[in-house]
């Protein structure tokens, strides 16, 4: 069964969406989904008051969420099973504490995507703002587990104090990509910028290419990595658009951060070896 | 019963469980991948006097393995699952760690978990680091040409050892033809090894001896130059046989191989195929040659 969520005018004002979680709203009969209420600010509104829902049987179990969508936060907020796309934009908070099930944002989304998730899987068709992967102001680690991949480019913080799981960016990434990283992986096919494993433990980071690293990493050798080419061929299977070079690629390694404990690795594509 | 002039004995093979596993190794090229694979099925022909049976089960194209780099599948076969870790972690570390661009993954997708990398890190000397990819951990231990990845685990199942099939030829050349073509059918088979050289035994063993302390000797009803003294067991002008001996990784596998092999090994200067075993009392599998040859091909 499919529940359609059909936001046919802007809602006006941003929304919390976070009670919209598959797993609820497909055991939910009809009737009470219209009477589930979102938050804005102190009110508090039906949701069959804000979109059209209705119930098909196309496909596969899921949640769809379509129409004016862009201020819609908090969507998939702490899911742990089943399906949910939304067909556009999402606001801020998309998939942030989730520890299972799929979510599929066709478009862009907002800051702190998939913050402090520690399982399942997050994708997005377009760009994502800041924090993507990242830990919420004050938690000691950011992302815990599950796979996160972006279609477009990432904001600044893309991992920050990420601890486990899998981050993959088609695009660029901004600033500080994996600071203060403990562990996992974030791929960027495109470009890191600025300042890049700043104070990172362990854990790797790979990219197409780099503007100038921090001091702190130092040059470590070249090769092509499996893990690498391991990674990009599930992410593949996963529908990720991931350079194809990089299966048999050769990588230059930098081992840093050296204020830290100098275990973590920068991997920048070489596309001349 | 009589395929393409050659008789087939009704008899049976008689077989046995043994613990088996599937290693996967791919490398940057085919050919690294298959040197591997061969250099770790080495002196793997029989338990009787090698730790594991091992073989080359199929080459794989980059569609086929995970990383997507060509790889290389074996057949690792043992008495039991001990025996079976500890072959697998010798050859792993000597034969696939030490071949140029190899990465090592578990072939099978369940089964008892076995250590594979979870042991083999340790020769990165603290300077191994681990990556959890799809669910599963894999263990990166630097080496000269890069990293060596390997699965954390490796998947042991309760495999099937010792299917087999001799081939009676009425002269050496004919019986070595007609072997070489079962063997390669054999290969062709998914799922099944002949752990022999070649895929071919020229000297079929029974169990035991009148030598103390040894297990096997040779199985002197089926040498030819023993007509007269033995070899009771030889048709009227045979002068040479060769046997073919199959483990699988399921009762299916090693029944389809040897119905492979034995079809193909039906050739022109063929008299007799037949079939070893210990009349049923010590294996729990019976392969029974004309049962195999009659039934659905599955």
């Amino acid at each position: 069964m499919r529940v359609v969520f059909d936001f046919q005018n802007d809602p006006g004002a941003p929304f919390d969406v976070s009670p919209l979680i598959p797993a609820r709203l497909l055991e939910m009969q009809l009737r009470d989904m219209h009477h589930l209420e979102l938050q804005s600010g102190k009110e508090r509104i039906p949701l069959g008051d804000l979109c059209c829902i209705h119930q098909d049987q196309e496909g596969d179990d899921c949640v769809l969420i379509k129409g004016h969508t862009s201020s819609l936060h908090r969507l998939g907020w702490k899911m742990s099973a089943g399906r949910l796309i939304l067909a556009g934009n999402a606001g801020r908070w998309v998939g942030a504490g989730m520890s299972g099930g799929e979510l599929f944002v066709q478009g862009d989304a907002g800051d702190n995507a998939g913050v402090g998730m520690s399982g399942g899987f997050l994708s997005f068709s377009g760009s994502v703002g800041e924090s993507a992967g990242g830990a919420k102001a004050g938690a000691q680690t950011g992302m815990n587990g599950g796979v996160i991949i972006i279609g477009g480019n990432a904001g600044d913080l893309l991992g920050e104090r990420m601890r486990r799981g899998l981050i993959f960016c088609s695009g660029n990434a901004g600033k500080l990509c994996g600071a203060g990283m403990l562990a996992g992986s974030i791929l960027v096919a495109g470009r890191l910028g600025a300042g890049a494993g700043l104070r990172m433990r362990r854990g790797s980071i790979a990219a197409g290419s780099s503007v100038p690293l921090l001091p702190g990493f130092h040059k470590s050798g070249a090769a092509a990595f499996g893990w690498i080419s391991l990674a990009c061929s599930w992410l593949q299977r996963l529908g990720a658009n991931v350079p194809l070079e990089w299966k048999t690629g050769c990588f230059l390694k930098y081992c840093g951060h050296d204020l830290e404990l100098n275990k973590g690795e920068i991997l920048i594509y070489d596309p001349d070896q | 019963m009589q395929i393409e002039g050659v008789t087939i004995v009704e008899t049976f093979a008689e077989a046995f469980p043994m613990w088996a596993a599937r290693m996967v190794i791919t490398a940057a090229g085919p050919e690294w991948a298959r040197l591997a694979a061969e250099t770790a099925s080495g002196l793997a022909t029989s338990i009787v006097g090698c730790n594991c049976e091992a073989g080359v089960d199929q080459m794989l194209t980059p569609e086929q393995t995970r990383d997507g780099r060509p790889g290389a599948a074996v057949l690792l076969f043992a008495v039991s699952r001990d025996a079976l870790e500890a072959a697998i972690l010798n050859r792993a570390g000597q034969a696939v760690m030490t071949a140029p661009t190899t990465a090592l993954f578990d072939g099978l997708s369940d089964g008892e978990r076995l250590s594979l990398g979870n042991k083999l890190r340790y020769f990165g000397d603290g300077f191994q680091s681990s990556k959890v990819i799809a669910g599963k951990r894999y263990w990166r231990i630097p080496v000269g040409d890069g990293e060596f990845l390997v699965e954390e685990n490796i998947s042991a199942v309760k495999g099937v050892g010792g299917g087999n099939f001799l081939i009676l030829g009425e002269n050496q050349l004919a019986a070595l033809n007609a072997a070489a073509c079962a063997a390669a059918a054999v290969r062709d088979t998914p799922g099944a090894i002949a752990p022999f050289p070649g895929g071919i035994c020229r000297s079929p063993s029974k169990v035991g001896s009148r030598y103390q302390g040894l297990r096997a000797s040779t199985n002197d009803s089926f040498c030819p130059t023993l007509r007269g003294r033995s070899a009771e067991a030889l048709p009227d002008g045979c002068q040479a046989v060769y046997e073919i001996v199959i483990d699988g990784i399921d009762e299916l596998a090693v029944k389809n191989a040897m119905r492979a092999g034995i079809l193909a090994a039906c050739k022109p200067g063929v008299l007799t195929i037949s079939a070893g075993n210990y009349g049923g009392k010590l294996g729990p599998y019976h392969f029974h040659l004309h049962e195999l040859l009659t039934e659905r091909v599955s």
